[in-house]
């Protein structure tokens, strides 16, 4: 048996040997193994080497076939739209595209996108950051009754509210130093902006401004509507300070605690008169009144 | 922000999809012929032509014994690599077991449509015997390998093919195992077992000759 496997594994060797052109090894094992190896060498000599003009017609004929193949994909491929979707990896891509543009769109009707968040939450000015550099809380942070007020009060005004369909050009902003002492006057900077590609007149201007207490969510002060008007350009914002002395709208002052700025309704119309949809705060901004020392 | 993050997520995916695609420089491209490398798809046909031609007509040669079939089949070998070039797969198959794989089927489909047994007739001797007067030798040359090549069609399947894949397209047993799907150490074994049932059987006919 293994001198079987021997003779085939010295037969396979001489055999490679052959091939390349060489010798065999010369290890006569037995006649028998002469005999056939011999034979081997016979079979080598059988061998018939392809005619030179047939290689040379077969490789020009396969050669215009091969680009008559070509010709004929790019035709059948047709456009560059259908090229585009013709390739699975190209076909990915196309779609995925599709996929993030439609994301894009989502977000950016559900207003994450506008400038105004944008200055509001990012690049608030150092004044209204609290100590620990941290922005002014927002509705979220303000506690449940607040979140409970704001929700019934867009309830209310539905009806009246403009549709999605109709996003006001105007983005107001409020700033509030997040804490300030006992009987000091507390200073909100309102921020608006007309985002909208034309100009626009914020009437009246400037819109009421309301205070609230978060954890009781009653309002403690307003500051009415004012009579004049403010015009806006395209892409513009302006600044408007009020000075709230924390005494309320009966001229008492308020307890420590943390309050609120609330703005709606800011109204404005285009310059053909024409009105545009009502915009209020983006971020409810919630301030702390420190206990008296 | 959230817009620069999906744009980030968009770009990404699509290097992802190039790369894919490409496959880094210098590697096998999706279609099995090398990327990167500068050769147009022509030009790598005609490198596997050049390079592999020649084996797989000495294959068919000696499994149909006669040039001028062979050189049909082999065309038509080359034909139908043509028609797939784009599906050949480097890493399932080296080009010379491809084409030797075609070159099997399509010997195995000549003889099944021909309905022909593997009998070697009178008139499929080479065809340097018509050209010229042969001498003597040369008579004796071509009967010989008349009288093997009938003895090869008289061998089992297996067997025609191992013997046609070493001393016709001269194959490694490595290659030889991939076409016949056996393994390496089972075409070592056969072979000599192979040549010696062929041997016998010529031997048989030379003892008659004589």
């Amino acid at each position: 048996m293994t001198r079987n496997r021997d003779v085939e594994r010295a037969f396979e060797q001489d055999v490679e040997r052959l091939l390349r052109g060489e010798e065999p090894s010369g290890t006569s094992l037995d006649a028998q193994y002469e005999d056939t190896l011999q034979f081997a060498r016979r079979l080598l000599s059988l061998r018939d080497e392809p005619n030179r003009q047939f290689a040379d017609r077969l490789r020009g004929r396969l050669m215009v076939e091969m680009a008559q193949q070509d010709m004929d994909s790019v035709e059948r491929e047709g456009s560059w739209f259908v090229r585009l979707f013709s390739k699975p990896s190209l076909r990915l891509a196309v779609v995925s595209g599709f996929v993030i543009l439609a994301a894009v769109g989502l977000v950016w009707r559900a207003g994450y996108l506008s400038p105004m968040t944008e200055q509001m939450g990012g690049d608030l000015p150092s004044e209204v950051m609290d100590e620990g550099g941290s922005p002014a809380p927002t509705l979220e942070e303000a506690g449940p009754e607040m979140a409970r007020i704001a929700d019934e009060e867009a309830e209310e005004e539905a009806p009246m509210a403009p549709s999605a369909e109709m996003a006001s050009p105007v983005q107001v902003g409020a700033h509030v130093v997040p804490s300030n002492s006992y009987g000091e006057e507390v200073q909100i900077t309102l921020v608006f902006e007309n985002a909208g590609p034309e100009g626009i007149t914020l009437v009246p201007f400037p819109p009421a401004v309301t205070v609230r207490n978060v954890d009781s969510g009653e309002a403690v002060w307003t500051l009415p509507a004012g009579e004049s008007s403010l015009m806006l350009s395209s892409m513009e914002s302006t600044t408007y300070n009020v000075l709230w002395d924390q005494e309320t709208d009966r001229g008492v002052q308020v307890p420590a605690g943390r309050y609120v700025v609330d703005i709606r309704e800011v109204q404005a119309e285009t310059e053909n008169k024409a009105p545009v949809p009502a915009a209020g705060t983006l971020e409810i901004v919630v301030f702390e009144i420190l206990p008296p020392k | 922000m959230i817009l620069p993050k999906l744009f980030r997520t968009y770009l990404w995916m699509m290097a992802q999809v190039k790369l894919a695609e490409d496959g880094p420089a210098g590697s096998e491209g999706a279609g099995g012929y090398p990327t990167g490398t500068g050769q147009s798809r022509q030009e790598l046909f005609a490198e596997m032509y050049d390079k592999n031609m020649p084996g797989v007509y000495r294959y068919i040669s000696y499994r149909v014994g006669n040039p001028s079939i062979a050189e049909d089949l082999t065309a038509d070998v080359f034909e139908k690599a043509l028609r797939s070039f784009d599906r050949y797969r480097k890493e399932k198959a080296s080009q010379a077991t491809w084409l030797t794989a075609i070159a099997r089927n399509t010997v195995i489909d000549y003889f099944r449509k021909s309905g022909r047994v593997q009998i070697i007739r009178e008139d499929d001797a080479p065809e340097e015997a018509s050209k010229e007067p042969p001498v003597e030798d040369e008579i004796a040359r071509l009967e010989e390998v008349r009288q093997l090549r009938l003895c090869l069609a008289g061998l089992p399947q297996f067997d025609q093919d191992l013997i046609s894949l070493k001393f016709g397209a001269g194959m490694n047993n490595r290659e030889i195992a991939r076409v016949l799907n056996v393994s390496e150490s089972n075409v070592g074994t056969r072979l000599y077992r192979a040549v010696r049932k062929l041997r016998d059987s010529f031997k048989g006919w030379e003892d008659d000759s004589q």
